[in-house]
C-alpha cells in the first residue's frame, strides 16, 4: 500500500495536470465568434489548440509561450520563481491549407487575450 | 537483483523525460498555409545545428546563434514577440539553390525553443511553433 501511495505521489509530481482553457475567436469584419480551446500540457507552458469556425471548419494546432512578467527569486536572481504573465503565440491549421496565427497574452491562471491573423487576409480577436 | 529495479526506473523516466537531444517544430508558410518540420540540435545551449524541410519540400541545414533581444530586432527583418525575460536567437538555413531561410526564435534561459518567426529572400513569412 505504502509502495502504490509513493508511486502515486511520484507519478503526480512529475506529470502533473494538463488544464483547458475554454474561449472564443471573433472574426473582425463579420463579428462572426467561433469556439476556441487551448489545451495545457502540466507545466503551463505549452499545448494544443483547437478551434471550430463560424462556418464549420475544423482546425487544430499548437501553442508556446515565453515568460513576460516573473517573479524572481531574491537570493538568487537568475531563478524565475513563477510566471505572472506569458506572451504566447498558437497557430492553427484548418481546411485546405487554411492557417490562423494568434499572438497572445495570458496571465499566470491561463486566461488571456490576443488577436489572430489567418493567410486568407482575416482578421480575429483571441479571447479565452 | 539490482537490474530489475533500473528497468523500471528507466522505464517510467525515460517516457517522462524523453530525448533531451533534438527539438522539433511546425513550420508554417503563412502564404500558403502548407507545413514542416524543423529540428533543433541541442536546443538548451546557445548555438547549435538546425536541419529541416520547407513546406515545398526543399531540404535545409543551418546554425542558430543566441543574440539579445535587442539586436536580434535590429538584425532581422521579422521578429517575434520578446520580453526582458526571454531569450533570443537567429537562425540561418541553407535551403539549396541559393535559398536562405531566416528565423529569429524565442525560448526561455536554459530551456528549448517555444515560437519564431522566419523569412525568405522572397519576402514569404513563416511562423515556427515548437
Amino acid at each position: 500500500m505504502l509502495r502504490l501511495s509513493m508511486l502515486l505521489c511520484a507519478i503526480t509530481t512529475f506529470v502533473g495536470c494538463a488544464v483547458d482553457h475554454q474561449g472564443y475567436l471573433l472574426k473582425t469584419e463579420t463579428g462572426q465568434q467561433s469556439r476556441v480551446v487551448f489545451h495545457d500540457k502540466p507545466n503551463r507552458n505549452h499545448g494544443t489548440v483547437e478551434a471550430v469556425l463560424a462556418n464549420g471548419e475544423q482546425c487544430q494546432g499548437q501553442f508556446n509561450t515565453i515568460p513576460d512578467q516573473v517573479t524572481r527569486n531574491w537570493e538568487n536572481y537568475d531563478d524565475i520563481e513563477a510566471e505572472e504573465s506569458q506572451l504566447g503565440v498558437a497557430v492553427l491549421q484548418c481546411a485546405d491549407h487554411h492557417v490562423v496565427k494568434c499572438d497572445f497574452s495570458r496571465a499566470q491562471q491561463g486566461n488571456g487575450s490576443g488577436r489572430c491573423l489567418d493567410n486568407q487576409g482575416q482578421k480575429y480577436t483571441l479571447n479565452f | 537483483m539490482i537490474a530489475p529495479k533500473v528497468l523500471l526506473w528507466t522505464g517510467f523516466i525515460f517516457p517522462l523525460v524523453g530525448c533531451m537531444g533534438t527539438q522539433a517544430g511546425h513550420l508554417y508558410n503563412m502564404k500558403t498555409g502548407q507545413t514542416s518540420t524543423i529540428q533543433m540540435e541541442s536546443p538548451e545551449y546557445s548555438n547549435g545545428k538546425v536541419k529541416g524541410t520547407l513546406p515545398d519540400g526543399a531540404s535545409c541545414d543551418g546554425q542558430f546563434s543566441e543574440v539579445s533581444t535587442e539586436n536580434a530586432r535590429k538584425i532581422t527583418t521579422v521578429t517575434p514577440m520578446l520580453t526582458e525575460n526571454s531569450v533570443a536567437s537567429v537562425a540561418v538555413l541553407n535551403c539549396g539553390s541559393g535559398r536562405v531561410l531566416r528565423c529569429t526564435l524565442a525560448r526561455r534561459q536554459w530551456r528549448e525553443f517555444s515560437y519564431g518567426e522566419c523569412q525568405d529572400q522572397q519576402g514569404v513569412e513563416y511562423s515556427l511553433v515548437f
